[in-house]
């Protein structure tokens, strides 16, 4: 198997480059569960918000509140010299929070016309939670402000946080705590474009190696036959990218601090081998035409890239616009997305729930066997246009 | 003498289209995918209201109050929360587990609320059932001090109290922080430029080189009118990524161009000149100079908000020191200085700095370049 033997000759002259994509991918999967990952779900938390206050209002009632939203946000106070711009900008902070002059006097008096002003990050889109944590206290001080006339605000005070007391219980349903789907499903997203750069930079490599005409010639004229030959490069690229699912497999596990295989990951895993023999094929495809090395960085990296882009690797495919979705669906990517999503919220594991995700994978399939053909017509165009 | 280097300086270096394209083309294409994948991003955020089941039972159908409060969020209007649902248990845990709603009500000897996981939407669903119960127990207490209130008692439509303000005039959209942090990573990739120059002159880097020493022109001067070429050249590709991303895309720099201009043009200077210096200080391989260069170029607008925007304030919050020193992210500190602060002391901090790792790194390649005697060529 001498043609075999070279393929991974020319792999392990590549190899830096090939770790240096594997290298990124750890980092990449650590940062993931290690910080955007959130706990379990056995037990429920409450989101809390971090909120900056500027209170230009001293009184009971105010105290109060900021109290309260102690106990339910995180209250943030700026070190000397950090601006509360730049934090509020960068999602530092959720919400700033001004309560001016006199705002307690109004809201006793009735008549509200003094109000908060909170300005929101962009980036952490909650808003909303501070304020129905503001208008759950503020509603219960005017139900005492309406109806128990010449009420003190101590008074007023001690009897909204008697009442805040009250909390409803809320439980985690039991099918749920099996599987930590928020940890590994950005990791299983991201390893998408790991296997595209990998294997285009790897596949292409190759072909550029036995492409070189002088080879080509030699190899020509060699006692073993084409089909032979094209049968051992293919043996090749299919242990290659067997072995890159496999070892990405491998750490995207042991970084999650996986327990077991359960149905979900082994969903995942199965998507993700279905993915990477439609990432071979691309690279295949991209192989038949590039010339040279200069260009193989340039492809490997614009096509990744690009498809991570467009396809809700990056960002998830909820955020991206419609118009690039539809432009999206024509690349395996986007359906190797949609199957990961479906898969990380399943827990009933019916033929019914199971559908799409097996349709995703088989047009991710239709897709290999397509690139796989037209690489195949553009070879035999070559070769016939080189012949004549 | 100096028309005639720079001129078949700048034929040379045009068709090297390798640097070409990461240098000029590579960040339009990576900007265009950035657009492609942001279009949303900022619209997306807005709250919208989610799927939640009630179940229907004996129990639940006795709480009017609470019936009433849940319609008040549920139906269309600045308050909406919820769409709400009627269903059995069964169907509650059935659309739970398939993920048809975020969670259920259920009135079995007291509110319960039942959900898959932790998240924003359960917090909201939680504080909204927290609210209901809280209200009940006021409505309680005061009917226990004066149960002669319970004709006249008034319950308060859910209150108006906030106002939503934007601090420095509403200039919330995170995003251009990576595309300031693509304009950093052009400015650091203009190394491939200063590289380059480098490797063409340094007798020891290249063959082409060892001949121009022979040349009867004074090193320094063939040395910086090459280099003039290769600054022309980075320049003029910053500014055409600026115009396009201004233009084409609508990013938006604030309304100061001809100060974005400039940090093009110092950060054209800054980047080719640490190319230089990165290429007169590595005397290894070009693969090796061209490693180094990379990961140099990459890690550093990675810092400075390419990637994830956060990062970089985190880097200013955790080593205040490495915003100043990362050449990356300088320029996008600038930028963003322009377009948040505008034209201020901010700007021009990040604008000196600037300049001055122009001139440390000009002047370092220059000592290490001088008088340099090779025993064999």
């Amino acid at each position: 198997m001498p043609v075999f033997k070279a393929y991974f000759t020319v792999i392990r002259k590549n190899v830096s480059t090939l770790i240096v994509y594997f290298v990124v991918f750890a980092v990449m999967a650590t940062v993931f569960i290690k910080i955007m990952g959130g706990g379990g779900p056995e037990e429920f938390t409450s989101v809390r918000n971090d909120i900056v206050i500027r209170s230009a209002d001293n009184t009971p009632l105010v105290e109060g509140l900021i109290d309260f939203l102690g106990q339910h946000a995180n209250i943030v106070s700026l070190a000397e010299g950090d601006s509360l711009e730049d934090a509020l900008f960068f999602g530092r902070v959720d919400d700033v929070l001004i309560i001016p002059e006199g705002f307690t006097e109004s809201l006793m008096s009735g008549g509200g016309e003094v109000r908060l002003e909170r300005s929101s990050s962009s980036l952490t889109g909650s808003a909303v939670n501070t304020d129905l944590l503001i208008g759950r206290y503020l509603d219960l001080a005017r139900l005492y402000i309406l109806n128990v006339p010449g009420i003190s605000q101590e008074a007023l005070v001690t009897r909204v946080a008697r009442d805040l007391d009250n909390a409803v219980k809320v439980e985690i349903a039991a099918d749920a705590a099996q599987f930590k789907a928020g940890d590994v499903s950005d990791t299983f997203r991201y390893m998408a474009y790991t296997i595209i750069a990998i294997l285009i930079v790897g596949v292409t490599s190759i072909m550029l190696a036995f492409n070189k005409p002088e080879v080509s010639l030699r190899n020509r004229c060699a006692p073993v036959s084409p089909a032979k030959m094209n049968m051992q490069l293919f043996a090749g690229n299919l242990l290659f990218t067997l072995a890159v699912w496999a070892l990405l497999g491998v750490l995207a596990y042991i970084l999650s601090g996986q327990t077991g295989i359960g149905p979900n990951l082994l969903l995942l895993y199965l998507n993700t081998l279905v993915f990477s023999i439609a990432a071979l094929s691309i690279a295949f495809l991209a192989g038949k035409f590039i010339k040279g090395f200069g260009a193989q960085s340039a492809v490997a990296n614009v096509l990744s890239l690009g498809l991570s882009f467009i396809s809700g690797i990056f960002v998830p495919q909820a955020l991206l616009g419609e118009t690039v979705l539809k432009i999206a669906s024509f690349t395996p990517t986007y359906w190797y997305i949609k199957a990961v999503e479906t898969i990380t919220d399943l827990s009933v594991f019916s033929f019914e729930n199971l559908k799409p995700v097996y349709t995703d994978m088989l047009i991710q399939l239709g897709f290999a066997a397509a690139f796989f053909i037209l690489a195949l017509a553009a070879s035999k165009q070559k070769r016939q246009s080189a012949d004549g | 003498m100096f028309a005639h280097i720079f001129v078949y300086r700048l034929k040379t270096l045009l068709r090297d289209r390798s640097n070409l394209f990461w240098t000029a083309i590579y960040p339009i294409i990576l900007a265009f995918f950035y657009a492609l994948a942001f279009t949303n991003i900022n619209t997306a955020d807005s709250f919208e209201a989610f799927p939640v089941g009630v179940v229907d039972n004996a129990e639940y159908r006795s709480q009017a109050y609470f019936i009433e409060a849940l319609e008040s969020v549920s139906q269309e209007g600045d308050n909406k929360l919820f769409d709400v649902t009627l269903m059995t248990l069964e169907e509650a845990t059935d659309s739970l587990n398939n993920n048809k709603i975020v969670g259920y009500i259920l009135f079995d000897g007291g509110a319960r609320v039942v959900v898959k996981s932790s998240g924003l939407k359960q917090t909201i669903l939680k504080g909204f059932m927290d609210s209901y119960l809280q209200q009940s127990s006021a409505v309680m207490s005061i009917l226990h001090d004066n149960p002669a209130a319970a004709g006249s008692l008034v319950l308060p439509d859910r209150g108006d109290y906030i106002r939503p303000a934007e601090l420095a005039g509403g200039k919330t959209d995170v995003t251009v922080i990576m595309y300031y942090g693509l304009i950093a990573m052009a400015v650091m990739f203009g190394g491939f430029w200063g590289r380059r120059e480098v490797e063409d002159i340094q007798a020891d880097l290249s063959a082409q080189a060892a001949r121009i020493n022979l040349s009867p022109v004074h090193k320094l001067k063939a040395f910086v009118c090459s280099l003039c070429a290769a600054l022309l050249i980075q320049i003029v590709s910053l500014l055409v990524l600026f115009l396009f991303l201004a233009l084409v895309l609508g990013v938006d720099f604030g309304p100061n161009f001809g100060y974005v201009a400039l940090t093009c043009v110092v950060g054209g200077v800054m980047g080719v000149t640490f190319g230089a210096l990165l290429a007169a200080l590595i005397k290894g391989s070009e693969g090796l100079r061209l490693a180094v260069m990379l990961t140099v170029s990459l890690l550093s607008s990675a810092l400075a908000g390419m990637m994830f925007p956060t990062i970089k304030y985190i880097v200013v919050e955790a080593v205040p020191a490495l915003s100043y020193i990362n050449p990356a992210n300088l320029v996008s500190d600038a930028l963003f200085a322009l377009y948040y602060y505008g034209p201020g002391p901010r700007f021009t901090l990040n604008l000196t700095l600037m300049l001055a790792f122009s001139a440390v790194f000009s002047l370092a390649v220059y000592i290490v370049m001088r008088r340099q005697k090779y025993a064999s060529l």
